[in-house]
């Protein structure tokens, strides 16, 4: 009975000091070295994708429905990254936001059809009581986001 | 002189197991059946968060592409947060938009197009209870979670076997109960049929 009651003690103690762990690591644990600047990736993004890289930022937003997104603030101004899981795969909590986090994934690239972005910038002009010309949509929209395999984020 | 053990007829046993699994997982089956109508109207609201809006006009900044430490804190006493500004904080997502953390669950969101700013703080709350438990549910915990939900699921199989078998006779699965039954499987068969074999 002594020998169970142990057991039990050191398995709750381990899973609270598990819990209590300042870093949270979801999939494989990224090295926190080796890390390519999001400013670097965003000039010229072919050149990466469908590599595996590791990238660091500060987290801005994270998806507040499933937390299946974050936005990573870029090393330049006025950029993000887009980091995005299949539902449930990693569930980003909201306590993420305004930490550091260094990621290690492939960089993918995604291409939005003419109709889509017409829709989009339509919602969007909508939204901001503004007027919309679908003329004004060039062609399809290509943006690129980041799929992660492994993610740390670590606690300031 | 023993006399032999009588042997329990096997309906003793079904009982049993679906008496105490019963006991054992009704917390969880509660957990997860609060979960499960929480989730299934994502659509129309969040489950695990509720999001409080303050809106404010402000004076505009010298720049929109610069916050400094006194503007950041002049915003943060106006909105009465006590938390210290940090400009490591600042992000400007897009043309007109400038967003501040003043925690993880507090986010100020400025539009600087028109001539009078206008900030508007989003207090993000976790919902008691919900948060939990759709974190158990959707297994966000993981780890050792997946086991014992695992182990809930298995339960859950035998709790519905047993369930059919506990009436013999005109009450058992030949009689009413198996009547229950096809009914609780032609139901949702006609859904599958009209959105799933249709659709």
């Amino acid at each position: 009975m002594f020998k169970l009651f142990s057991l039990a003690l050191s398995l709750s103690l381990y899973l609270s000091t598990s819990a209590l762990a300042a870093d949270k690591v979801f999939g494989e644990r990224p090295n926190l070295k080796d890390t390519v600047k999001i400013s670097q990736i965003l000039d010229a993004p072919e050149k990466y994708l469908g590599k595996v890289i590791q990238v660091e930022g500060i987290v801005m937003d994270v998806c507040p429905m499933r937390g299946c997104w974050m936005k990573v603030k870029s090393d330049r101004k006025k950029e993000n990254l887009f980091i995005k899981v299949n539902d449930g795969e990693m569930v980003f909590p909201m306590s993420a936001r305004g930490k550091n986090t260094v990621i290690k994934g492939k960089l993918v690239k995604q291409v939005m059809p003419v109709k889509d972005v017409i829709e989009v910038e339509k919602a969007r002009a909508e939204k901001k009581g503004e007027k919309f010309d679908p003329k004004s949509v060039k062609g399809p929209r290509t943006s690129y986001m980041f799929k992660p395999i492994g993610v740390v984020i670590q606690d300031k | 002189m023993s006399t032999p053990k009588k042997r329990r007829p096997l309906k003793y046993y079904n009982i049993l197991i679906h008496r105490y699994l019963g006991y054992f997982f009704a917390g969880t089956t509660i957990v997860y059946a609060i979960s499960g109508f929480a989730v299934n109207h994502m659509e129309d609201w969040n489950p695990n968060y509720s999001i409080a809006h303050t809106k404010q006009e402000i004076q505009p900044f010298a720049s929109d592409e610069e916050v400094t430490q006194a503007e950041g804190e002049a915003l943060f006493q106006q909105f009465a947060i006590k938390e210290s500004f940090s400009p490591d904080n600042v992000f400007y997502p897009e043309e007109g938009v400038i967003e501040i953390l003043a925690t993880a669950q507090d986010k100020i969101t400025i539009r600087t197009e028109a001539q009078t700013w206008q900030a508007d703080l989003a207090q993000t709350r976790r919902r008691p209870a919900l948060h939990l438990f759709n974190f158990l549910h959707l297994n966000s915990a993981k780890k050792l979670w997946t086991l014992y939900a695992d182990i809930y699921a298995i339960a859950l199989l035998l709790l519905a076997v047993t369930g059919l078998w506990m009436k013999k006779g005109k009450k058992g699965l030949l009689g009413e109960a198996g009547i229950w039954a096809l009914a609780g499987i032609l139901a949702p068969l006609v859904l599958v049929w009209m959105y799933y074999l249709k659709g």
